[in-house]
């Protein structure tokens, strides 16, 4: 049953011109920003060569600061431009079960953003193996190509995409919530940049901690490190949890918000 | 601006283990709806049956409560009391909702960037209706032609007609369309009655909202006719004109005031309708020929009046429209 | 009285004019959700300038007298150098070439020296660090200068070793010269001493300031300071009106490296350290309690952008362009009201922030000495608030223009906040080169209108590593480019 309504909103999301554009622009710039990053560090800034303790795939994975975003806005709009439409009405009409509507359009984003996060990272650790020995992180220095046959940064990479996943959702929730698409958009956007930006502003040490601890996106990112991992304030694992818990939320928040009301 | 279809044969798709439209009637039936939205009551204590076989007019001014009412039997906005069922069954119960209630809402309620068909095609995989349906009833509204077109550069018609293609996807005993001619053209009019007439033929409920009288002529069986959320109305057609018709007589003539000044001598009240054409009432037509004929006024024509629905409807509604202009003055 | 045609026209097109900028204030002020808007990002801005306010906090005037010592006035001063020395009193001139100047690493090689680093004379009250003194220095990239007590007073030639130096004393003042032959002088100045005794000691003085050290390690820039070594040879010195004792070398301050050589009358000195009075770590208290105006562009660009893409979605643009078919003119129109708008909630955010928020830093250890005590009756502080408010008037414009451009809410808003504030988040964890790139090329260093304290990259905030003009240029350029871009696509488009 359910799996008819995740076809139906696959075919809504397959036949709209704009996933695909947005598809793209996740792929293409995690690649583009996460290579932007790479270049512009090399050894020489560090006090040598051999005391960099660079993290290199997380350098690497660097774009998703910029392709969640384009994250944010795909997951969005499944939920907000049928509210701006008034298709809504249709489809609440058709299929008036409207919490399985939402999963139903959780499913297919989640794929959706998954499978362009996916492009995204290969594509990030192929630039940062090509990028990385020529600024001087190279064997002899102690950094090993990056390769997903190392364990931590498969880790990395699959946590990404998942990083990307838990956005998608969160912003579904949100949509659902707030239904404006410029409304959501902010709000979403404001939630994740903001929080970030305030734990490096904010140099109080406890609070900056628990900033990095509890905000969703410095947070959800810990699942990038591979290495230097007792200096995180929060491990990888916990840290995606973190993100989880806010994407619970703002998606329970959201079914019962479309449950409850008129529409 | 593609054609009406010409009178298709009855479509013979069964549409999964949906009912086939004659084994079963599916009446939509309203009882006590109220509904407020914040201090405003939309609507106010309404119990109507619409039953199958028939095309039921919802009738009322602008705000009455229609797409409020036509909203709560569809699931979409939760009534504060009362109950809507389809076939005895709410809403929100029903699996595959659209074989069973096809409706149009809001003909602009569509994403412009996505193509005709695939708004269509969501709408069938949603409900296991196979994708053969879809053409047809793109095929039966006319938009082959644009079928793989975008829907943001459709006109008004186009898109009406795209929504009533939605309605009619589901092959559903029940059906209600929210003005659906609004915005189309004479030959697009001419077509949706044509198209409710056979809906009804083919033996299902159908409910149509209108503000405009006219629009219903020659096609609505049955008014329910609302103002300001309560209902004033159930009736016929039939019977609506007849009592808005009952005891009048049109009297044609070319000499009207004097013919005036005769009649309402008698006790009579004689409204003018058009150049030479009296409306009398509380005269038999008997009598008024013989007033007339005493007074040597020509005349060439003494019928019974036969009220128009527009007429019927504003001598009821008067009362309760909400949004009116400042009325002329009406000869008397 | 005639007006002739071209008169009325003006005046007719003025007055229409007049009438479109009125038509869209009112499409403004008429929306309560975008006024609303706006008063909540006044709000928001001074709350999260507060709250940030609050969670910052330094130690750094406890860790003062740490590093530094009393000078003669009672301030902090650092007063570090090898002193090549001998007693003298009353009346005395000193003369001295220093040949050359190098740095030196721990192990006495040679290095590339500091800017700063000093070789030449001084007469100081004692060997006490802190005390009196007057002196004149070269040094290889600062030229030769003249200061006494922790303050540069003259600046001579920007010439570096070998060059000749000579300090007269005559009562209370002191003059300072330099030559490049030891014949032809040219006087540095003059400055007056009074704190000076009329017993001193006398000498030669070699320092070299910290280097600053910007490392990144561990995925993030740490800024540090080191020490720094300077050598320099010392020859032909006289003192008059003549020697009474032999040569003394002592370190002033904390350092214990200096040490000092003779060989026939050349002088070869060693010494670490610097002269002068205490700056600051170079935190900027203004721009610390306006940091809230993160949250103020966000909002600010969602009303600029709705203010154009709700008109066309509901296909209001045709009406307005049917009302006032110059569409250029609809578009400058608009971008004047929303400034205007933006410009007044900055200049309101700004003011409660900065007066909500100086006291909280000042609580929190952001007070002097480390760090001046600002207020609004500095001028530069209302730069920085006015900065602010055209911080968010051009945001707002910025994003009026990509609105126009995209037609679409979400990738208009999207965008901006990509441009605007990303970059900042992305500068804090690139290295410095990068991240002052960053804040060139993209509308984040717009922030930097909100600063007082001159640029430096010795500060994790990329925003501090540009100046004031340069954020305003590259955000000028942006809102600019943007808007003829959508001038010409308006002309262009069908509505």
């Amino acid at each position: 049953m359910t799996a008819r309504l995740v076809v139906a909103e696959w075919t809504k999301l397959r036949t709209v011109p704009s996933t695909a554009w947005l598809a793209l622009a996740v792929a293409a710039s995690t690649v583009l920003l996460g290579a932007l990053a790479t270049a512009s560090v090399d050894t020489s800034q560090c006090p040598s060569a051999t005391e960099c303790f660079e993290d290199t795939t997380k350098l690497a994975l660097t774009g998703v600061w910029l392709s969640q975003s384009a994250v944010v806005v795909l997951a969005t709009l499944t939920v907000t431009s049928e509210f701006g439409t008034r298709m809504i009405q249709t489809t609440f009409a058709v299929m008036p079960r409207r919490p399985a509507v939402v999963i139903a359009k959780a499913i297919s984003v989640s794929i959706v953003v998954a499978a362009a996060g996916a492009v995204g990272v290969l594509g990030s650790v192929a630039a940062g193996r090509i990028i990385l020995p020529g600024n001087g992180f190279t064997i002899e220095n102690g950094y090993e190509p990056l390769s997903f046959a190392d364990g931590p940064t498969l880790r990395a990479s699959a946590g990404t995409v998942l990083y990307l996943t838990l956005v998608a959702l969160l912003s579904l929730g949100i949509g659902a919530l707030i239904r404006d698409t410029a409304g959501a958009i902010t709000v979403t956007l404001t939630v994740l940049y903001l929080f970030s930006i305030a734990a490096y502003l904010v140099n109080d040490p406890v609070w900056s901690e628990r900033l990095q601890t509890y905000s969703p996106m410095p947070a959800g990112l810990a699942i990038q490190a591979t290495t230097n991992l007792d200096r995180l304030a929060v491990q990888p694992w916990p840290g995606i949890g973190v993100l989880a818990a806010y994407t619970g939320a703002a998606v329970a928040a959201g079914v019962a918000a479309v449950k409850i009301r008129d529409v | 601006m593609p054609p009406g279809p010409q009178w298709l044969p009855t479509v013979t798709t069964r549409v999964g283990a949906a009912p086939t439209v004659l084994d079963m009637t599916t009446d939509i039936e309203v009882r006590d709806i109220r509904k407020r939205y914040g201090p405003t009551v939309a609507v106010d204590g309404l119990s109507f049956t619409i039953r199958s076989g028939q095309v039921t007019g919802l009738v009322g001014p602008n705000g009455a409560g229609k797409s409020t009412t036509m909203r709560v039997i569809l699931g979409l906005d939760s009534a504060d009391e009362g109950t809507a069922l389809i076939g005895g069954r709410p809403y929100a119960s029903l699996r595959n909702p659209i074989r069973h209630v096809g409706a149009l809402l809001d003909a602009g309620a569509v994403h412009p960037g996505r193509r005709a068909r695939d708004h269509l095609l969501w709408m069938a995989h949603a409900s296991g209706i196979p994708k053969r349906r879809v053409d047809e009833v793109i095929e039966l509204v006319g938009l082959s032609s644009a079928a793989r077109r975008r829907v943001g550069g459709f006109s008004l018609g186009m898109r009406q007609r795209l929504g009533i293609a939605g309605a009619l996807l589901g092959d559903p005993p029940a059906l209600i369309f929210d003005e659906p001619v609004n915005g189309l053209d004479p030959e697009g009019i001419r077509w949706i009655r044509g198209l409710l007439r056979r809906l009804a033929t083919e033996g299902r409920a159908v409910l149509v909202s209108s503000h405009l009288m006219s629009e219903l002529e020659g096609s609505a069986d049955h008014l329910v006719v609302i103002g300001r959320g309560k209902r004033i109305a159930d009736t016929s057609v039939q019977d609506l004109l007849t009592a808005a018709s009952r005891g009048r007589v049109a009297v044609r003539t070319t000499a009207v005031s004097e013919a005036i000044t005769v009649l309402t001598q008698e006790g009579a009240s004689v409204g003018v309708v058009d150049h030479g054409v009296l409306i009398v009432t509380g005269l038999s037509a008997q009598r008024a020929i013989a007033l007339l004929a005493a007074s040597e006024l020509p005349f060439s024509e003494v019928s019974g009046y036969r009220a128009t629905l527009e007429e019927a409807y504003l001598n009821l509604t008067r009362d309760a429209g909400e949004f009116s202009a400042a009325s002329p003055v009406e000869a008397s | 009285m005639t007006t002739s045609l071209s008169d009325r026209a003006t005046a007719e097109g003025r007055g229409r004019a007049g009438r479109v900028l009125r038509a869209e204030w009112t499409k403004f002020w008429s929306v309560p959700r975008w006024v609303l808007a706006m008063l909540a990002a006044i709000v928001l801005t001074f709350l999260m300038s507060v709250l940030s306010a609050s969670g910052s906090g330094t130690d750094e005037n406890s860790a003062i007298w740490d590093l530094y010592v009393p000078g003669p006035d009672g301030r902090p001063v650092q007063d570090s150098f090898h002193f090549v020395h001998q007693p003298a009193s009353g009346d005395l001139t000193i003369t001295a070439q220093v040949a050359s100047q190098e740095g030196r690493t721990l192990d006495a090689s040679p290095a590339e020296p500091e800017a700063g680093a000093m070789a030449g004379l001084v007469i100081k009250e004692s060997t006490e660090a802190g005390s009196a003194y007057a002196a004149i220095v070269v040094t290889p990239g600062d030229g030769v200068r003249l200061h006494a007590n922790f303050e540069t007073v003259h600046t001579g030639s920007t010439e570096a070793a070998p060059r000749y130096l000579r300090l007269t004393r005559t009562g209370a003042t002191i003059t300072g010269f330099e030559s490049a032959d030891g014949t032809r002088w040219s006087e540095v100045g003059k400055v007056d001493v009074p704190e000076l005794p009329d017993a001193v000691e006398v000498g030669m003085l070699v320092g070299s300031p910290d280097g600053v050290v910007v490392e990144r390690q561990f995925g993030s820039t740490a800024v540090g300071k080191t020490s720094t070594i300077s050598a320099a040879e010392f020859d032909n010195v006289s003192l008059e009106p003549g020697r009474t004792g032999f040569w003394r070398g002592d370190d002033i301050g904390l350092h214990g490296v200096g040490q000092f050589t003779e060989a026939q009358g050349r002088f070869t000195i060693v010494g670490s350290g610097d002269i002068a009075a205490y700056s600051g770590p170079g935190d900027d208290v203004v721009q610390l309690s306006l940091i809230g105006f993160i949250v103020g562009v966000v909002v600010v660009c969602a009303v600029g952008v709705l203010y154009v893409t709700t008109e066309y979605k509901h296909g209001m643009i045709r009406t307005s362009f049917t009302v006032s078919p110059q569409r250029g003119r609809v578009l400058a129109t608009k971008a004047i009201v929303i400034a205007g708008v933006a410009f007044a909630v900055g200049l309101i955010a700004a003011l409660i922030s900065f007066q909500l928020g100086q006291p909280i830093l000042r609580e929190n250890g952001f007070a002097p000495p480390a760090f001046d005590t600002m207020s609004l009756s500095d001028p530069i502080v209302w730069r920085a608030i006015t900065g602010s408010a055209i911080l968010l008037a051009l945001v707002a414009v910025l994003s009026l223009c990509i609105a126009v451009i995209t037609r679409r809410s979400a990738s208009a808003i999207t965008l901006v906040i990509a441009l605007t504030v990303l970059p900042l988040l992305a500068g804090f964890g690139l290295p410095a080169g990068p991240a002052g790139w960053l804040m060139r090329l993209t509308p984040a260093g717009g922030f930097a209108l909100q600063r007082v304290v001159e640029p430096t990259e010795h500060l994790v905030d990329p925003v501090a590593m540009i100046a004031p003009l340069e954020g305003l240029v590259v955000l000028l350029a942006y809102a600019a480019g943007a808007c003829i871009l959508a001038g010409w696509l308006l002309n262009r488009r069908d509505a």
